[in-house]
């Protein structure tokens, strides 16, 4: 998905892909781009990719969708250049087994990523669960999440990225290896 | 507040009234003298003068019907145009799979009438209605039960779907896409079910249900429509609607809109939402307004409203509105998350959402309002997460 249009995918299947199975890279604009349903499974790197491309912004949102078993990460959200904006929600949807990174989430020097993963399942990913990294501007927020059973930890902070959590995800309860770097605690209300 | 559309429009009326002597035209041309039978048979190289049998086939629905017993199918046999019809008793009018069954509806002229007995049941699958000037698609008057299954109503100029009179409709698999007002326009105290179908680039809203009335959606789209996804609108006696894993987005104004409004009495709305989608709304994701007399009791469950112009959730004015949102993300939409304003009446609570980064505020309150909170919704976590009070309860 590029260019600067609004985008709505649903209830479809990128499967099996030799790269990735959807990628969003916008060209100019603010774009908003819908995923509802479908299933993101198998391909040969990322599930989903998103970045804001050339454009100023890239609003995207998942909900009720399938993301797994692909070679890389499942869903990777990156603010990845200067002055670039990224704000993304992920909503009930199941992300597992991928080889890397469950959801890896961040921003660059200068860009900005605002990101909440809520009432998801995040389970047996070959690296972490959910990952928070790069720039102060990289801010996550996780809420209501199953997260259990990834191979290096289930949430992870890494850099000077924020990871809010609101004490109410459940991860596998191994201890000190369920959470690598620092978690903000949030209140609910 | 914006009144759009209205109820009762006397239009719709004189529709009615101006459809009628054509359609029963079309029904009553030129019946042959042939026995009939439980099933019938047109072809588009078929002739009414023909017993309508599969050997030779009639050319229209209307001379078909005639010649079929009631609870009978009238089978096509091939693709081709088979013209507007009015259906005045129990029959089914049937399509396959890979048969293209037109009816192309010019001006004054409904496609497709039903004004049966009001236990007669009328099956409709696989016709393409198609607006050549026409008003409306499918008009269901007088009748039992009307299925309308597999069937694509486009380009009218009116309403793909009017049901005024019908005290049972099923919709299912069908696409009513770019007609001039509403793709489905249900009124009066009947049933309407609508699975698996599609209500989208009409020209006012994607679904119109209205007064006394029992609904159901399930796995349907409303979608890109230049006013509102689905509208529900009592404004006399008590009207229910049930909505399930469907999407309402990239409509024009609102995307779920809930309004009780009083004309006769004290109408009820009784509506719950489950697994639904409302996102790029050019207005508000899910509105709940009450009216003086008027009550709604809305329940949104493990839903999404995103990315909506207006409120993600919203319920107002002096009505009682009770709104619960439960288990739901409502995140991105640019003026706030969750709206509760007016009186006192209206009372909207919040349990397990995402309620994020929304512009404005996340939670608003206003007025006599109330929302009330459980300690269980996670806001972005700024200060300008919420405006006005918040009621905290405890969890029991």
């Amino acid at each position: 998905v590029g260019g600067s249009a609004d985008a709505t995918i649903r209830d479809s299947a990128a499967t099996a892909n030799g790269e990735h199975g959807l990628v969003v890279s916008p060209s100019v604009g603010a774009p908003r781009v819908t995923v509802t349903g479908g299933e993101f499974s198998r391909n040969g790197s990322d599930g989903i990719s998103v970045d804001p491309g050339l454009a100023n912004e890239i609003r995207f949102s998942l909900f009720a969708a399938s993301v797994a078993r692909n070679d890389a990460r499942g869903v990777l959200l990156d603010s990845a250049r200067a002055n670039a904006v990224l704000r993304a929600s992920i909503a009930a949807s199941q992300i597992a087994a991928n080889t890397a990174f469950g959801v890896s989430f961040g921003a660059a020097a200068g860009g900005v990523a605002y990101g909440r993963i809520s009432h998801c399942s995040v389970n047996e990913n070959g690296n972490v669960g959910l990952l928070s990294a790069g720039t102060t501007g990289a801010v996550m927020s996780i809420k209501g999440n199953t997260v259990a059973r990834n191979g290096v930890a289930d949430v992870r902070q890494l850099s000077f990225a924020v990871l809010y959590t609101f004490g109410d995800n459940a991860l596998t309860g191994n201890g000190s290896s369920d959470v690598l770097g620092s978690l903000t605690s949030r209140s609910l209300r | 507040m914006r009144h759009k559309t209205a109820v009762g429009d006397p239009n719709l009326v004189r529709r009615f009234v101006r459809a009628l002597p054509l359609a029963c035209a079309v029904s009553l041309a030129a019946t042959p003298a042939w026995p009939a039978a439980f099933r019938t048979f047109v072809a588009s190289y078929g002739n009414d003068t023909n017993p309508c049998t599969v050997t030779q086939p009639c050319r229209s629905f209307g001379v078909a019907i005639g010649q079929t017993f009631a609870n009978g199918e009238v089978i096509v046999l091939d693709s081709g145009g088979y013209g507007g019809v009015t259906i005045n008793k129990s029959v089914s009018l049937i399509a396959a799979p890979g048969v293209y069954a037109g009816v192309s509806v010019f001006q004054n002229q409904p496609g497709v009438y039903v004004d049966a007995g009001a236990n007669d049941r009328i099956v409709l699958r696989g016709l393409s209605v198609n607006g050549q000037g026409g008003l409306d698609g499918i008009v269901v008057g007088t009748s039992g039960e009307v299925h309308i299954e597999s069937c694509t109503v486009s380009n009218m100029n009116g309403i793909g779907i009017i049901a005024t009179l019908g005290s049972h409709v099923r919709i299912a698999g069908s696409t009513l896409r770019s007609n001039g007002l509403d793709g489905i326009f249900f009124a009066g105290n009947h049933t309407i079910v609508v699975d698996d179908t599609q209500s989208v680039r009409n020209g006012r809203n994607g679904m119109w249900f209205s007064n006394a009335a029992n609904g159901t959606i399930r796995r349907s789209r409303f979608t890109d429509n230049a006013y509102d996804g689905l509208v529900a609108w009592i404004d006399a006696g008590t009207g229910f609607l049930t909505v399930q894993d469907s999407e309402f987005s990239g409509n024009g104004n609102i995307g779920v809109k809930l309004w009780a409004i009083p004309g006769v009495g004290s109408p009820f709305l009784g509506a719950s939402l489950d697994r639904v989608s409302s996102a790029r709304n050019n207005e508000s994701g899910v509105e709940v307004v009450a009216l003086g007399a008027g009550n709604v009791n809305a329940t949104l469950s493990n839903s999404h409203v995103v990315w909506n112009a207006g409120f993600g959730v919203t319920g107002s004015y002096d009505g009682v509105a009770l709104v619960t949102v439960s288990g739901s993300t409502v995140n991105h939409n640019l003026i706030a998350g969750v709206n509760a304003e007016g009186g006192a009446g209206v009372q909207v609570g919040l349990h397990d959402n995402s309620i994020a980064l929304n512009g404005g505020n996340d939670i608003r309150q206003a007025g006599a309002a109330t929302v009330r909170v459980f300690g269980t919704n996670a806001t972005t976590g700024n200060a300008s997460d919420v405006s006005g009070t918040l009621t905290s309860v405890s969890r029991q």
